[in-house]
């Protein structure tokens, strides 16, 4: 090889396939399926992923816990102007650490811009969620983001519209979002260094949406039903063994 | 005793130019009476001396700044200074309206020797912009007329301390023009032959004291310490307040960067010296057109640390818009609170080489660039109504005993609506920017009968999107509203 093109594979923007990252750490989804399609093995750490969807409430925070939960042990997890109000008792029932979550709202998205970067730098933040609305950001700014990540070794979580996906973007993880009824669907965009395109579900959780079946389906009536019949089973058997004819009032103990 | 006199030749013009970063090359002047005080270089350059009347000084240069002279300033900076001397000594007074005092015959051992500390205040009093002239004795009134005597600004002080004779012997050569005391007894001794304080001195005192009155005599003996010579010291001011004063209207806010670091510079020695922390300080700004304005700036953790402050100062300065120039710039802190002081580590410790600066320096970045209520946190409370079961938690990082709530069992969504939306029935279907579905339920909370009773039985609701709401039917105005985002 020359060596004129040896100095150019060294740059750092030059990716090889042979090559394989191994520096970049990252952190096991907690989905096992997602975490087969991802090239690290899970979410890219000290870098940003983009998160495309048009719609809330599909599902999107929801494919994060696992590893907010895991994140949040190490430091503080910041959520840069949420969409809406996020609702203590549901985020610590999920694990996360109400002492250590800061919220920041923001009047414009050059603070929200500002802030994410300060966050992301600073070191004391495992997680940075920001979430830009329709405000253009352009492609150095989002790179910037990047680059604090990397410094603050944080990951830099940002939720964009869907109609921004034929946008170029550094995030190490682009993944388009989209709704179906009892799963959120993942459309992986692009992953530089490994291969893109993959298609895949992963489920809400049951006490969500067990509700649309039957009720005889639900998970919950299954165990209501399965110890209810345990319970008549024995009580037949307790009664032979006395081996008299019990009195109404002790049949009906068991059952209470 | 060792007497230690600062006395600040240029104080009324200093009051005015120590907010400027170099020395103009304006002239300016400071005016009492209608007669020029002092002039800065470029006005002594131009001719102007101390003495000469308005009209000569305005006719030598045109350019002249001329300032009335600002004896209520001069004490207010005088009296600041004095607190700033409190850092090397407890024994400080205010002994003339232009000379600190300070007896440090007990500290010469804490700074390691008489020049370290002369080195010291130099050096303070360079950064806060004084001129000075420093004199050393056994007695007050002696290390004041060395220190009024000295022949250049700024000029050295003997390294060793001085003993009594040699003070005397330094004395003697001075002119009687220099002795505080009653014009007329000067000229008499002028009368008697008497040309030098050494002369005077030789004399017998107690036949001094019959012609010129016991006042003189005891003064004498007060300058060879004789006499005793009691000296009131200053008390700590409790907070802190300091001015700077601007000859030119500052209209730009980048120029304010040099005073207020100057400002900033005072303060944190004020804490240093009392081992205290701040919690807040307060820029006060005063406008040419009378108007006031003030930039606060509030710190999540109490502390004393120059560039952090700087560093708030200069965010809050990026969106203060100045309408009208500044003449007077004041710093106060009034929160103060005793230093929590922290050992540092002998050895650096492996794991963290790379130096964080710690999460309140972050927070009160962002406070200080996004505003005070912008960021929070949040935290459980035990109430049934879902809205009020979470609430933003008090203060950041600071207060960590927050009563936390127990989480419930039900299902809670992630996002909640900052108030319910009302849904609209549409062919005996829900209807909020589509179709909803509901698919599990009803959860009965019904609470605050003390108040306003809230009966409500919720729902999770599937809209056509995909996308899961939490719904709830208002049981007394039988109307249905959605409240949350399953995210």
């Amino acid at each position: 090889m020359k060596p004129q093109l040896a100095d150019v594979l060294r740059h750092p923007t030059i990716w090889q396939a042979a090559r394989r990252s191994s520096a970049q750490p990252s952190l096991a989804t907690g989905y096992e399926r997602l975490n087969r399609q991802l090239h690290l093995g899970g979410w890219p750490l000290a870098s940003s992923t983009e998160l495309l969807s048009s719609e809330h409430g599909i599902g999107e925070l929801q494919i994060l816990l696992p590893a907010l939960n895991q994140l949040a042990k190490q430091g503080w997890i910041a959520l840069i102007a949420p969409p809406y109000v996020p609702y203590a008792p549901a985020l610590q029932k999920s694990g996360i650490n109400l002492k250590q979550l800061l919220i920041v709202q923001s009047r414009n998205a050059a603070d929200a811009l500002w802030a994410n970067e300060q966050l992301l730098r600073c070191g004391h933040f495992s997680a940075v969620l920001s979430w830009f609305g329709n405000a253009n950001i352009r492609y150095a700014q989002l790179r910037k983001l990047q680059i604090a990540a990397q410094e603050g070794q944080s990951w830099a979580v940002q939720f964009r519209p869907a109609q921004l996906a034929a946008q170029s973007s550094p995030a190490s993880l682009r993944i388009m979002l989209q709704a179906k009824p009892r799963h959120v669907g993942l459309h992986i965009l692009k992953q530089p260094g490994g291969w893109a395109g993959q298609q895949l579900v992963l489920p809400r959780p049951a006490s969500l949406v067990d509700a649309a079946l039957p009720v005889e389906q639900w998970s919950t009536h299954q165990v209501v039903k399965k110890s209810a019949r345990q319970q008549l089973k024995s009580m037949p058997l307790h009664i032979v063994a006395g081996n008299k004819p019990a009195p109404a009032a002790s049949i009906q103990q068991p059952v209470q | 005793m060792l007497w230690l006199c600062i006395y600040l030749p240029l104080l009324p013009l200093e009051v005015f130019t120590r907010g400027q970063a170099e020395d103009s090359s304006q002239g300016v002047a400071v005016v009492e009476k209608q007669r020029v005080l002092l002039g800065n270089t470029a006005a002594r350059a131009s001719g102007i001396t101390a003495g000469s009347s308005l009209t000569t000084a305005l006719a030598l240069s045109t350019q002249l700044q001329v300032v009335e002279r600002s004896p209520h300033a001069e004490q207010d900076n005088l009296h600041a200074l004095a607190n700033w001397a409190y850092q090397f000594t407890p024994s400080v007074c205010v002994y003339q309206r232009d000379t600190l005092l300070l007896e440090v015959a007990g500290c010469l051992r804490l700074f390691n020797g008489l020049s370290n500390l002369l080195t010291e205040i130099a050096a303070g009093l360079e950064q806060l912009g004084y001129q000075r002239k420093i004199g050393l004795a056994h007695t007050p009134e002696a290390a004041y007329l060395l220190a009024r005597t000295l022949a250049s600004k700024n000029a050295a002080v003997p390294i060793k301390v001085p003993t009594p004779v040699a003070t005397l012997q330094r004395l003697r050569p001075l002119a009687l023009e220099y002795l505080r005391c009653e014009k007329s007894s000067i000229d008499k001794l002028h009368k008697m032959g008497l040309g030098s304080i050494g002369e005077v001195l030789d004399l017998p005192a107690a036949a001094l004291g019959k012609r010129f009155g016991v006042a003189l005599q005891q003064y004498l003996q007060k300058i060879t310490g004789e006499h005793d010579d009691p000296q009131r010291f200053i008390k700590p001011a409790p907070v802190f307040n300091s001015r700077l004063f601007f000859l030119d209207a500052i209209e730009n806010s980048q120029m304010l960067a040099f005073p207020m670091q100057r400002l900033l510079n005072e303060l944190c020695q004020f804490l240093h010296s009392r081992q205290l922390h701040c919690q807040q300080f307060i820029w006060h700004m005063q406008h040419i057109d009378k108007q006031c304005s003030e930039l606060i700036i509030q710190l999540t953790q109490a502390q004393a640390d120059k560039s952090n402050f700087m560093n708030l100062s200069r965010i809050k300065l990026e969106q203060f818009r100045i309408n009208t120039g500044i003449h007077t710039l004041a710093l106060k802190a009034e929160q103060l609170l005793p230093a929590k002081v922290h050992s540092a580590q002998l050895f650096q410790d492996h794991d963290r080489s790379v130096s964080k600066e710690s999460i309140h320096v972050v927070l009160d970045k962002l406070k200080a660039r996004l505003g005070e209520s912008v960021s929070y946190q949040i935290c459980c409370q035990d109430e049934h109504l879902p809205e009020l079961a979470s609430a933003i938690g008090a203060g950041v990082a600071g207060k960590a005993t927050q009563k936390a709530g127990t989480a419930t069992s039900s299902i809670r969504p992630t996002w909640l609506l900052p108030h319910p939306a009302r849904l609209h029935e549409r062919q005996q279907q829900l209807y909020w920017h589509g179709n909803l579905q509901l698919l599990h339920g009803p959860e009965r909370i019904e609470t605050r009968w003390w108040e306003q009773t809230a009966r409500r039985d919720y729902f999770v609701a599937q809209h056509e999107s995909g996308a899961l709401y939490w719904v709830y039917r208002d049981l007394l105005s039988r109307q249905w509203f959605v409240q949350g985002l399953f995210a």
